[in-house]
């Protein structure tokens, strides 16, 4: 799904990603050092640090407040980096290697679902939809504002599926999804991994995906 | 420049199908200036006199109640966002809106502008001259709208805010407009207040977009 040549020529698993890695193949990796952000002057976080390697997905956990979409967002580039920096393959993130889907949906209750797609392709640059796991599709000329919670969220979870890029950025995405919807998410986060793909998810709930790793963000206690 | 034909439409298609918000606008538009002659008294003089600057007010009315759809609506709902980490630049994405903004606007003006004329006596003279101020006044008060609209945004202060913000700078868009009919009115040249809104548009149409972009880039958060 994610970049299929590139999965079918490296196969990735893990013991290849280790020797990528080691040999200075860097076809993907995101690197966070000493991050920290301010907003409304308040410290939010510091010193944060991590290398994402290929394949890998990380779920950022914390209590409310604890600053988990600020980080999202910083890493993004939506919030100026107080302190450290971002880098992709060693270069500062650019915005095509990157989908961002914030814990608005950002859908316009007006329109319909086809004309809320072909909004975001045209503000993309894409073509047409890679693919539509979620069967948003059916949904074509139903209006926005007649969706339930759950549709609203499958539907701004499509732009997933708008370009092949190598990085996720996912906030809550699990919020009113029902249990087929999160594994259809959870089959969508593999097969991105599998590509090669990595993701940083903001969530309160476990996803059912083995082996991803865990940042648990406690505050910044003054 | 497909990209941004697929965006002006996009825009306008939301304002269309935002029907409810626009009728009210125009009845907003109507009730003023159907209220201001009984505040005033019935005196055809003195109304004809003053309809310019009657018909201006309420169109700066409405150009303020129609500014949530610059940016502010966008930033409740997250639009923003996709906006501001889409692949087109920030820029060409607020001209859009800002087009489509004008070319709303400027329909509904043209719709009650008759009905308006005909209601307050405006002469033929004047009307002209009424209008033409209204083309290049509107589109700067929108951008100027525009501009204090991101600035809230940036600064995450209450849109209400807005308003107090953008009056002062509302204010030579108003004078210069005024004038104009004013001069058709007496048969003097109206040319130099046409000139000053048309230099006014000329400078706010091409630095107002990146102004813009600017401030709705750093103050996200």
């Amino acid at each position: 799904m994610v970049n299929s040549n590139l999965s079918s020529v490296f196969a990735l698993d893990n013991g290849i990603v280790g020797i990528m890695v080691c040999c200075g193949l860097w076809i993907g990796m995101l690197s966070a050092q000493s991050l920290a952000c301010r907003r409304g002057g308040r410290l939010v976080f510091r010193d944060m640090a991590f290398d994402l390697h290929v394949g890998t997905i990380m779920l950022v956990m914390g209590t409310n407040g604890s600053g988990k979409s600020t980080l999202l967002r910083t890493v993004a580039g939506l919030v100026p980096v107080a302190d450290g920096r971002v880098t992709f393959n060693g270069q500062a993130l650019l915005k095509d290697k990157f989908h961002y889907i914030g814990h608005l949906d950002a859908v316009k209750p007006e329109l319909t679902v086809t004309e809320m797609l072909s909004f975001w392709q045209s503000l993309m640059g894409a073509a047409a939809l890679v693919s539509d796991p979620f069967g948003i599709k059916k949904l074509h000329d139903k209006p926005v504002r007649l969706l339930s919670a759950g549709q609203k969220r499958r539907l701004a979870l499509t732009r997933l599926m708008m370009r092949d890029v190598p990085l996720w950025l996912l906030d809550e995405p699990t919020t009113g999804l029902d249990t087929d919807g999160q594994k259809i998410l959870c089959d969508m986060l593999q097969a991105h991994r599998q590509g090669g793909g990595i993701a940083l998810i903001a969530t309160h709930q476990a996803l059912d995906i083995q082996d991803v790793w865990i940042l648990n963000m406690v505050g910044v206690r003054v | 420049m497909r990209g941004f034909l697929n965006l002006l439409r996009h825009e306008l298609r939301l304002h269309r199908r935002q029907k409810v918000q626009w009728v009210a606008l125009v009845l907003f538009f109507m009730i003023v200036l159907i209220l201001l002659p009984f505040a005033l008294g019935p005196e055809p003089d003195l109304l004809r006199r003053l309809a310019p600057g009657l018909v201006w007010i309420s169109a700066l009315l409405m150009t303020l109640l129609a500014l949530d759809h610059m940016f502010i609506a966008d930033a409740r709902d997250g639009t923003l966002d996709i906006m501001a980490l889409s692949p087109v630049p920030l820029p060409l994405i607020i001209l859009s809106k800002s087009i489509a903004q004008i070319v709303m606007l400027l329909g509904a003006l043209a719709i009650i502008i008759l009905p308006a004329a005909l209601l307050l006596g405006i002469g033929f003279v004047v009307l002209p001259i009424l209008a033409l101020t209204l083309v290049l006044g509107v589109p700067s008060l929108i951008l100027l709208g525009g501009i204090v609209a991101a600035v809230t945004i940036a600064l995450q202060r209450n849109p209400a805010m807005l308003a107090l913000l953008l009056i002062p700078f509302m204010i030579p868009i108003l004078i210069f407009a005024v004038a104009a009919c004013d001069a058709a009115a007496i048969g003097a040249s109206a040319l130099t207040p046409i000139l000053f809104l048309a230099a006014l548009l000329a400078m706010l149409l091409p630095s107002s977009v990146f102004i813009i972009a600017a401030s709705l880039k750093h103050g996200q958060g």
